[in-house]
């Protein structure tokens, strides 16, 4: 009776174990679309950026996880919340999150649009090696993680240019100091959209949804967990 | 009794309508105050061709422009904003009139630049038609030949306020 006990409590520890670790390789995708109570956003039609957004999120969201079951998505936002500033920035570093993406949108009747940035500013990263603490600023939080933003936004881009190329334009990826991407320490870029309308926005998701799938598996394949 | 109510009461309507006249700028009070003689040094100023830099048609396009150019960098630097402000706002770069309130260049060779109001259409814009505002106007400094290494943007003296942008941080100037 000793022994089955300790064999059940064994297996037990085992599979929680296996379970644990499991949940630490975890992809993490963070998706921040743009607005909240306190800023509606840019006017699409009839509708504000901050509701458009958040449809054009969830879409995304349920298309990703179709292909990648495995994929954790997380929003940050709901509708009615109201973030405080640098909340997404925190939700998205507790959360340990391996890639985090900013998606806007904009009314523009004329040619399909889709641009394209990083958190970038003049200052070098400068790691201190001699303490294991210390305070990083705002604005270097990013650089650790600068390079991969980089090469998945120029990934992205490359994809987009191709997908794009008779119906829209696809402005290179440009690092600027872009509010929403500050603070973030995981690979983070942001995504404009020009669109028409709804159905146009929703369109231009989809598409997006190809384009990123080469993104996300590199990603995944290169084991780029945290 | 009734007089003396009555009187009080004359007086306390003078009295506030005196004040709200003074409030308004109606009535203005000059006092003596010291008088300032200007120094050589801050009206000095020269002739200086400085090229103007402008996003136009999908591509950057430069004007080149005869300046009055002060021999104070402060001073220069605020002539220089203006002009470029008052030029985009003809080219309809911009749909509204935006002046420099103040411009400084610190011993660290930042300028901090102050609008009187945001240069931005908050809900219309795209992110790209603000950055080559910014960076119209920032490339213009740079050729000017000031001794600047990045840019504060302000409105009002207070960083200037955008969802998109961080202007807290400095906008840095491409050697």
């Amino acid at each position: 009776m000793q022994i089955k006990f300790i064999v059940i409590a064994l297996l037990g520890i085992f599979s929680f174990d296996v379970c644990s670790k499991q949940a630490k390789q975890t992809f993490t995708l963070v998706i921040d679309p743009a607005g909240d109570t306190q800023y509606h956003g840019r006017i699409i039609g009839n509708q504000f950026e901050r509701n458009l957004t958040l449809e054009c999120a969830e879409f995304l969201k349920k298309e990703l996880n179709a292909i990648f079951p495995e994929l954790r998505i997380v929003l940050t936002r709901f509708p009615g919340e109201t973030p405080t500033p640098f909340k997404n920035a925190s939700f998205a570093n507790k959360i340990g999150s391996n890639l985090f993406i900013s998606l806007m949108l904009y009314q523009q009747q004329e040619t399909r649009t889709v641009a394209i940035y990083l958190f970038g500013t003049q200052d070098t990263y400068q790691p201190s090696a001699s303490t294991p603490l210390h305070f990083t600023p705002l604005y270097k939080v990013h650089q650790p993680s600068a390079a991969r933003s980089k090469h998945y936004a120029q990934q992205l881009y490359d994809q987009l240019a191709v997908t794009l190329k008779k119906t829209g334009i696809v402005r290179a990826p440009l690092a600027v100091a872009f509010a929403p991407l500050e603070g973030i320490a995981c690979p983070a870029f942001a995504l404009e959209l020009s669109v028409k309308n709804k159905h146009d926005a929703l369109s231009m998701t989809s598409e997006l949804v190809n384009a990123l799938k080469d993104v996300i598996d590199q990603a995944l394949t290169t084991q780029d967990h945290a | 009794m009734k007089r003396w109510y009555t009187s009080l009461a004359l007086i306390g309507a003078g009295a506030g309508i005196f004040y709200y006249l003074l409030h308004q700028h109606i009535i203005v009070i000059a006092f003596s105050s010291p008088s300032y003689t200007q120094t050589q040094a801050s009206i000095q100023a020269s002739k200086k061709r400085s090229p103007l830099f402008f996003y136009k048609n999908d591509s950057w396009c430069q004007e080149a422009t005869d300046l009055v150019w002060p021999h104070d960098p402060h001073e220069a630097l605020s002539y220089l904003c203006n002009r470029w402000l008052a030029v985009a706002a003809e080219e309809e770069l911009l749909h509204k009139k935006v002046t420099v309130t103040h411009a400084f260049i610190s011993p660290d060779k930042k300028g901090y630049i102050s609008f009187d109001q945001s240069p931005f259409e908050p809900y219309e814009q795209s992110i790209h038609q603000k950055i080559v505002v910014i960076e119209g106007l920032t490339r213009s400094v740079q050729a000017s030949g000031l001794e600047i290494d990045g840019l504060y943007y302000m409105v009002n003296d207070k960083p200037l306020s955008d969802y998109h942008l961080d202007f807290a941080l400095a906008w840095p100037i491409k050697k």
